[in-house]
């Protein structure tokens, strides 16, 4: 489904991000991406929405991803963002998660069912005239989720779905991007959310990657995971 | 962190809040207009006249009285900057200025307490406004708060860490504060933008 070979990226001050990262995530699968603090985890997510531009050749549904078509591929893959405040930028629950539609041109009526089944999905039905600002953190990222999941894609990437959440809101999170169907890609630390969700890892580690493999083999050997600081 | 707006402090079970929107907008507008365009006695008139607004809104609710000294109490400091930088232009034009400033925060108060942020937009789409304008009322409105709450979580960040009893310093520390504030909204302004590519947008407005 997702083909990446030779995927490099500098910073525009030169330094090195990624370096010549390959690997494949098949269709339907929970794909971790994992490594240390600065070793380009962000990077490579970014990089697969096509929001960078990067050295290397990212193939999505067998297209290349490059300038054209890309529109049309996002519709496909959604993307939720670490951070919530960016990824919430209009003032209303329901204008937020309807940006996506109305910018693929779904009439108003079509763009409001769609927002009512993507709350209903992340349990936050009813939050459509709730004003943005006001929510909670943990609401916040189930709404970020809502804003991904509206146009049924194919493909969820999640940029540290659980970073600052409490463990009850962490936990509601987890059993929901447990109990989706569709491809997910998350970069995390957390250990604990690999070991539930993930069927396959990729490690990196100061912008190379350091092995491709199931979560079995990755808890295996705890000497790599010290070594990769991911213990 | 608490936070109120125009939402908060809309009343709209108030005598005002019965008047339809439009109107309001369109009253608003016309007293704008007013106290811009008049001068001599007439501006001194659209004063008391407001002032007599003010003290009946006042009078005709609790939650307005507590509104409408809420939005008095946030605009104050922007109105002391403009009659700051009016006090600095040679025309001086006698008390007009500062009738006109006077005329402004209250008439800006009771705007703020008379109508809701949500009505407000309804009000300009209904008046054909383009939506451009109005999504980036949005963007604003979305993230006025997200920037006050980060200057207020590095304010207090700066006060933990400040040993300094010097005012100077304090000031100097403070504006390098804002210059913080500055870099970190530009930086998120790219991050927002890759989030709205990520979602479909290509420039074209919808």
């Amino acid at each position: 489904m997702i083909e990446v070979r030779g995927l490099s990226y500098r910073y525009p001050g030169g330094e090195r991000a990624l370096e010549g990262v390959s690997f494949a995530v098949r269709k339907g699968e929970a794909f971790a991406v994992v490594g240390p603090n600065g070793s380009g985890k962000t990077t490579l997510l970014l990089s697969l929405m096509g929001l960078l531009k990067f050295r290397g050749e990212i193939r999505i549904f067998g297209h290349q991803l490059n300038g054209k078509g890309l529109r049309e591929l996002r519709r496909s893959i959604g993307f939720v963002f670490q951070d919530p405040d960016t990824q919430l930028f209009m003032p209303t629950v329901g204008e937020d998660v309807a940006f996506g539609p109305q910018q693929f041109g779904y009439s108003g009526d079509e763009a409001k069912r769609m927002v009512k089944e993507a709350l209903r999905a992340v349990r936050m039905e009813g939050y459509e005239g709730r004003f943005t600002h006001r929510l909670s953190y943990g609401e916040k990222k189930k709404i970020a989720l809502a804003t991904a999941l509206v146009l049924s894609p194919e493909i969820l990437i999640f940029d540290e779905p659980t970073s600052n959440l409490d463990p009850a809101s962490r936990r509601e999170f987890l059993d929901l991007i447990g109990g989706l169907n569709c491809t997910r890609i998350f970069a995390t630390h957390d250990m604990d959310m690999v070991r539930r969700i993930a069927d396959r890892v990729l490690v990196l580690f100061e912008g190379r990657k350091a092995a491709e493999c199931d979560v079995e083999s990755l808890f295996k050997s705890p000497e790599n995971l010290r070594k990769w600081r991911l213990a | 962190m608490s936070h109120y707006w125009t939402s908060d402090l809309a009343d709209r079970p108030s005598f005002f809040g019965r008047i339809d929107p439009r109107l309001r907008f369109f009253l608003f507008l016309s007293a704008l207009g007013v106290i811009s365009a008049a001068g001599g006695r007439l501006l001194f008139g659209a004063t008391l006249f407001l002032i007599g607004v003010m003290l009946f809104s006042v009078a005709a609710s609790a939650k307005f009285r507590r509104s409408v000294l809420r939005a008095l109490l946030a605009l104050l400091p922007f109105g002391a900057f403009v009659v700051f930088l009016m006090s600095l232009s040679r025309e001086t034009g006698g008390p007009s200025p500062l009738l006109r400033g006077l005329c402004s925060l209250i008439l800006i108060a009771l705007f703020v307490t008379m109508m809701g942020f949500d009505e407000l937009r309804e009000v300009l789409r209904s008046l054909r406004v383009p939506s451009i304008f109005i999504t980036l009322l949005g963007f604003v409105y979305r993230y006025f708060f997200l920037f006050r709450e980060e200057l207020e979580k590095m304010d207090m960040a700066l006060k933990n860490r400040s040993f300094s009893s010097s005012r100077l310093e304090g000031w100097r520390l403070r504006a390098l504060l804002i210059g913080q504030v500055l870099l970190r909204s530009y930086r998120r302004s790219e991050e927002v933008y890759r989030a709205m590519t990520a979602r479909g947008y290509d420039r074209k407005e919808r």
